[in-house]
């Protein structure tokens, strides 16, 4: 009945590293594959006093996942020259070179929303979370979330066709 | 608003296609290896241990408050049962109940009126001026205790009567003169009420004031009620379909003064333990859904 916590973190892994990923992308986050890692690696410490099901394990990886790109920005911001020596010191491969090209229009789009309607957006669509779980995650309800997420995919569309307005 | 969500729209397809591109192999490679080599507990001996010390600390920390609840008389129902386990427990008398309570409330009002008749007829205490032109409390010879409630008793009859209180010198300590203070209405009710007593029908049981007593109990008059004509306090409604509301909080208009511009007085509840804050820590696991 117990699993070994190990495999537990791989599995969740396999499954969500790919959304995770782009959830920092499109997040910004300055090194995404390394706080990739740091996800993973706070799940395998803490997957053993987890319980519940798949989708609360998404949502708890995505929660990690949001502090830790909010930690990042913070600490982007707090000094960005700092940042770039821990990339290159804890990097050891490559982490510019996605399997697959990014959507560098859309993440670029994503910038022009305000910090709290890319959240959500990010959430909800790159993280396919639903509603209840992105509210959680951010703190609101999810009214709130909804009438947010309208109003930044209204800006998102805006950004992305400005020809179409 | 159903076009943001529709799956085939080509912006949230793009969006979904983000969270769709695989890690590069490299990466992933590195990643898997870190992972494997966490120090892990495991998991059920981590899990029921710790289950061991949270039902511990809850039990803790339940005696503790209802420890607190029980000494103060305040826990209700289980109050007797909260006694009894008490005085087990800690060789400690505390109150039984509303039995108790009400046996004790007797017995304080019965010194009370004593107390009250002991300075009507001056024999105790201070001698207070209660010529015949002062009008009893209903019962001939009798009259409320001191001044400040001899007017709070003919205020009660009317405004002419307060009047003609006022000017006169009952209720006064013999000897002394008027106080400016009678003058104004407002000082009439220089002490918070206490818990309407006993009444034997002397006259309404809210006629104990003027003796220096911590605030009590609500009076049943007009001061007390602005809560019950105030707002209903406690968490709002999350329906769910506010635009950008934050999350719910519980908050309330402060209890309006009463009439005579006093404060009604806090009731007199005991400090209830904090409720054990359910900070989540950042990465906290939370399966559980709430």
């Amino acid at each position: 009945m117990a699993e070994d916590p190990r495999r537990l973190a791989a599995a969740a892994y396999r499954e969500l590293a790919p959304a995770v990923l782009g959830y920092l992308r499109s997040q910004r986050v300055a090194d995404p594959e390394d706080v990739l890692g740091e996800v993973f690696l706070q799940v395998a410490r803490d997957v053993g006093r987890f319980s519940g099901d798949d989708a609360a394990l998404r949502r708890w990886v995505f929660s990690i996942a949001h502090n830790r790109s909010m930690d990042a920005h913070r600490r982007a911001k707090r000094d960005r020259s700092t940042l770039e020596a821990e990339i290159s010191e804890g990097r050891s491969a490559p982490t510019d070179a996605p399997a697959e090209p990014v959507d560098r229009e859309l993440i670029d789009a994503l910038a022009t929303l305000s910090d709290e309607q890319r959240e959500v957006v990010v959430l909800r669509f790159v993280a396919d979370l639903p509603l209840e779980a992105v509210a959680k995650i951010t703190g609101r309800t999810p009214g709130a979330v909804k009438a947010m997420q309208h109003r930044a995919m209204d800006n998102l569309r805006k950004a992305v066709s400005p020809d179409d307005q | 608003m159903s076009d943001s969500l529709d799956p085939r729209n080509d912006l949230t397809e793009r969006l979904a296609a983000l969270g769709r591109q695989p890690v590069a192999p490299a990466v992933r490679s590195q990643h898997l290896t870190a992972l494997a080599s966490v120090p892990v507990a495991r998991s059920f001996r981590t899990s029921l241990a710790g289950r061991l010390k949270v039902g511990a600390g809850v039990l803790a920390g339940f005696l503790l408050g209802a420890s607190g609840l029980t000494a103060a008389g305040a826990m209700g129902p289980l109050q007797p049962v909260a006694a009894k386990v008490a005085a087990e427990v800690a060789k400690v008398e505390v109150p039984q109940g509303p039995k108790d309570q009400a046996e004790k409330k007797a017995k304080k009002a019965k010194a009370e009126k004593a107390a009250k008749s002991r300075l009507a007829d001056g024999s105790i205490g201070t001698a207070r001026d209660w010529s015949d032109n002062c009008a009893d409390n209903g019962t001939p010879g009798e009259y409320a205790g001191n001044r400040g409630q001899y007017l709070k008793q003919e205020r009660a009859k009317g405004a002419d009567q307060l009047a003609a209180a006022k000017a006169s010198t009952c209720g006064l300590p013999i000897g002394a003169e008027k106080d400016a203070s009678d003058e104004d209405e407002s000082k009439g009710e220089p002490k918070a009420e206490k818990a309407p007593a006993q009444d034997d029908g002397a006259g309404k049981s809210d006629d104990e004031h003027g003796k220096a007593t911590a605030p009590g109990h609500q009076d049943k008059g007009a001061h007390g009620d602005k809560a019950a004509g105030g707002e209903a306090n406690g968490p709002k409604a999350d329906d769910g379909d506010d635009e950008g509301d934050e999350p719910a909080t519980s908050a309330g208009p402060p209890e309006a003064a009463g009439e005579s511009g006093i404060a009604p007085p806090v009731e007199d509840t005991p400090a209830q333990p904090a409720p054990a804050e359910d900070k989540p820590a950042e990465d906290t696991p939370a399966g559980d859904e709430v």
